[in-house]
């Protein structure tokens, strides 16, 4: 049986002035265990959205989307979440107490949640840095925090909504190969939202296209089968490249004759 | 493609004035302070000047008058009987309206309809300044502590509210939503993301209510009291003790500046993770 399963979902937003507009629509979707799955999209398609809807922030117009069997109704801690920015960290705790942040809301006693947490710590590489807090770390350290966070929870999967967006290019890099280690290492089911082409390949299983928006849903599912480390420098790699662009390219022009037909 | 090596890096000593000596804490503390302290001396000076060879009048003493009145007054405890009774009343008073003013304000930041029904009473009552409540609260409190206390947690309360309020509601979405999505509960929500995000929005209000404090005591002691700095000021003018007022207006400014200064440092101590700015 899948892990995750959409089942054509939609979700219709109503704007203040009454229209409604739909954000996405006719989503289906399954995913595997131990899948890493990019969600690959132009900005305003309705990515976040379906993420939204999977961790259970906002509900489906119409649809269902199925974890284990069971239905999603609300936010719960096996689906654990990492955001683009930094406001989603405590800043009045520490490194160490931020990781430990599900742990504590479990009432697990706390020499127990303190090991687990410096296990998370050390495995997202930022030993020796738990007594700080997060104004005192930078943008990538701040980010590994997070996926430390949500992965001491021990979720049944991680959600991340473009993790490494707001880092600059070589801290990106490294985020995204440490980020391949992990996961390799702990097995764990990523759903994985970005507009970033590379950085899908470099690190899905499955990369999924949306088409542009509004109410955007699924276009085309990409295996990526590479063994080993990605390399921009491999021929395949560059195929998946060529195709992944081509698709995208398609829904960006798609989009912006929308927008001209709306200014005219 | 060839690549150039322009620098060389394991060349030792590149590293530069390495091992300069910082200046010590003591020096470091004496040089961070003493502007601050100059610009304090400069304030008696200039009055002193001011007072010597400009206005030149009975009316307006110089400081050092004024210190030797000062020095009288602590000897014969009537300064700090004064000074006491109005630093009670405003401890009192800012403590209760801070203590009745945070729950009320976490309400109304945390549900709508609590703001619905309460914002019209909060943003009616806080335009009418403590000051003008002062006969009012003679009348229904007497003119012992009762009605002095009223009124400072009347222009305590609603600053408190205001900023609490609106500290709830500039919580980043985010972080409530990483802490259901770890398993929070309501009241996890509540106690450990809300309140805590909050207190900076918090200490800001009650460091405003204390600054209002201080004007509202002085306004409702110049009215009636037995005792308190206002007090101080009304017999001086009554009298014409004009050093007496002076070293009231001092006084207060002394101990206006005291509290703020501890409650930074409180804040400093003990909510600097909340607070970072303050």
């Amino acid at each position: 049986m899948a892990l995750i399963e959409f089942q054509q979902v939609e979700k219709i937003y109503r704007t203040q002035t009454g229209r409604s507009g739909a954000a996405v629509r006719d989503f289906t979707l399954s995913l595997d265990k131990e899948e890493f799955f990019c969600l690959l999209g132009p900005s305003g398609c309705g990515k976040t959205t379906v993420l939204a809807m999977l961790a259970g922030f906002e509900a489906p117009t119409d649809g269902e989307i199925l974890l284990d069997g069971k239905r999603v109704e609300g936010p719960s801690r096996d689906r654990g979440v990492v955001f683009q920015g930094d406001d989603s960290l405590y800043p009045w705790l520490s490194a160490i107490d931020n990781i430990e942040f599900g742990l504590r809301l479990r009432g697990m006693p706390r020499p127990e949640r303190r090991a687990r947490a410096m296990e998370y710590l050390e495995l997202v590489g930022l030993r020796g840095q738990q007594a700080k807090y997060p104004p005192e770390l930078s943008g990538g350290m701040k980010q590994r925090i997070q996926i430390a966070r949500a992965l001491a929870n021990e979720p049944k999967m991680l959600l991340m909504d473009e993790p490494f967006g707001a880092l600059d290019a070589q801290t990106r890099g490294i985020m995204q190969s440490e980020l391949r280690r992990i996961w390799q290492k702990t097995g764990s089911s990523v759903f994985f939202i970005t507009h970033d082409i590379d950085e899908a390949i470099t690190l899905g299983t499955r990369v999924g296209i949306m088409t542009a928006g509004p109410g955007g849903t699924l276009k085309e599912l990409i295996t990526i089968e590479i063994e080993g480390e990605r390399s921009r420098a491999d021929p395949a790699y560059v195929r998946y490249y060529a195709a992944i662009q081509e698709a995208i390219r398609e829904e960006v022009e798609k989009a912006a004759r929308q927008a001209d037909g709306e200014a005219a | 493609m060839s690549i150039e090596r322009t620098h060389d890096v394991t060349r030792p000593g590149a590293v530069p004035a390495a091992g300069r000596r910082k200046p010590g804490e003591i020096t470091r503390r004496i040089r961070e302070t003493l502007p601050f302290l100059l610009s304090f001396a400069a304030l008696f000076v200039i009055w002193h000047l001011v007072s010597v060879f400009i206005v030149s009048s009975v009316l307006f003493p110089t400081p050092a008058a004024v210190f030797r009145k000062a020095y009288e007054l602590i000897a014969n405890g009537t300064l700090i009987n004064h000074a006491t009774a109005s630093l009670w009343r405003i401890a009192l008073g800012f403590a209760l309206g801070s203590l009745m003013g945070i729950p009320i304000g976490l309400i109304i930041g945390s549900f709508s309809l609590a703001r619905k029904l309460i914002e019209p009473w909060t943003e009616f009552l806080r335009f009418i300044p403590a000051v003008a409540m002062i006969t009012i609260a003679v009348i229904w409190f007497g003119i012992g502590e009762g009605s002095k206390i009223f009124l400072i947690i009347y222009t305590t309360i609603f600053i408190v509210i205001l900023n609490t309020a609106a500290g709830v509601a500039s919580i980043a979405p985010n972080k409530i939503r990483a802490a259901r999505a770890l398993g929070a509960s309501d009241l996890q929500v509540f106690f450990y993301v809300a309140l805590p995000a909050t207190v900076p929005f918090i200490l800001t209000g009650m460091r405003l209510a204390m600054a209002n404090s201080f004007t509202t005591i002085v306004a409702a002691e110049l009215i009636s009291a037995n005792a308190g700095l206002g007090v101080m000021l009304w017999t001086g003018r009554l009298f014409m003790l004009i050093e007496e007022i002076f070293v009231a207006l001092v006084t207060l400014g002394l101990l206006g500046f005291a509290a703020d200064r501890l409650f930074r440092m409180g804040i400093y101590r003990f909510a600097r993770r909340y607070a970072p700015v303050a």
